[in-house]
């Protein structure tokens, strides 16, 4: 999911630095509002945990590789797409500086792709179905949509760069992506579920319930 | 820094250094999608990254195997800690605005 230096032109490059550093601005404003002495450290160990999870590339068919992404899971995790568009900012600096990951002219791009695309995507289609098809098949969803919706918007980056064909492009990467994200889906599910079983604290839905559900959580213990 | 908070970031630590560990023998070499995209799409699919990274695909030459555990630990424990002064930065402009 990483486009490379050299795939898009650097005019284009620049617009997409702008609009990195509108979303920035809005996400540090978040920040300010929303770290405190219990999300500072989850903030640091998943931006590590992302940078680790995005190694480990699963062979899939049809002779291709996926690995995690991790957009829908931080955006949920947080409840604040805000959330992933910083850890996607730092892990991403931090592959292109050190590792020839992804490119430092192509960081606003991809950093719009996996972290602002991908946050948004993952974090409303599971608020909007998390009630009407239950939590987890929400967060599954959230997951695959979260890498699908990437590399649409990848694609037309590229599209529009004049390095794929617009068609063909959208078909290859709308195809390998959608099998990806049911990896990506899974594995949302996993770390999501195995954070709320360790520390539920951490989750911000969780957080939010506890202020504004308390009396009805309790409400409805009684009544069982 | 409470315990509670202490344990998540070793915790994290241990997770991710589990990963660094295994990655180099369980990661497949196939290409993701866009890298499969753009070979069936491009004529000329291979453009050099503007900046010299020190350690490019995760790799330090001479050790192989070893040396992407090394590289991946070097990655993982520097997201880390930037992210971890960053956050710790942001909060404490938060904590000003309060007073």
């Amino acid at each position: 999911m990483h486009i490379p230096d050299g795939f898009i032109p650097l005019w284009q490059c620049a617009i997409y630095y702008v609009i990195l550093i509108i979303a920035l601005y809005f996400s540090l404003q978040w920040a300010r509002k929303n770290l405190d002495e219990r999300t500072v450290p989850l903030l640091a160990v998943l931006a590590a945990g992302i940078f680790a999870i995005m190694s480990v590339n699963v062979a899939l068919p049809p002779g291709i590789s996926g690995h995690m992404m991790g957009g829908a899971l931080v955006a949920i995790v947080f409840c604040a797409p805000e959330a992933a568009i910083i850890i996607f900012t730092l892990v991403l600096l931090v592959q292109g500086l050190f590792f020839a990951d992804g490119g430092i002219t192509v960081l606003g791009a991809n950093v719009i792709n996996m972290g602002i695309i991908g946050g948004f995507a993952g974090l409303y289609s599971f608020k909007a179905l998390r009630k009407p098809i239950g939590k987890i098949p929400a967060i599954f969803i959230a997951g695959w949509l979260s890498i699908f919706l990437a590399a649409i918007a990848a694609t037309l980056e590229l599209a529009w760069a004049g390095t794929f064909p617009l068609n063909l492009g959208l078909i290859t990467m709308g195809l390998y992506n959608a099998i990806i994200g049911i990896l990506e889906g899974f594995l949302t599910v996993i770390v999501i579920l195995g954070l709320e079983k360790v520390r539920p604290d951490l989750l911000a839905w969780n957080r939010e319930k506890k202020i504004v559900d308390l009396k009805s959580e309790s409400n409805e213990a009684k009544s069982k | 820094m409470r315990p509670k908070d202490r344990n998540l970031i070793i915790a994290g630590i241990i997770i991710c250094l589990v990963i660094a560990v295994l990655s180099p023998f369980i990661a497949s070499n196939n290409p993701d999608g866009l890298e499969k995209s753009a070979e069936q799409l491009m004529n000329n699919p291979d453009t050099q990254p503007v900046i010299q990274a020190p350690l490019p695909d995760y790799t330090i030459e001479p050790l192989g195997k070893l040396g992407k555990i090394v590289a991946l630990v070097l990655g993982i424990l520097v997201t880390l800690v930037v992210s971890y002064i960053i956050a710790v930065i942001l909060r404490r402009r938060n904590r000003q605005n309060h007073q």
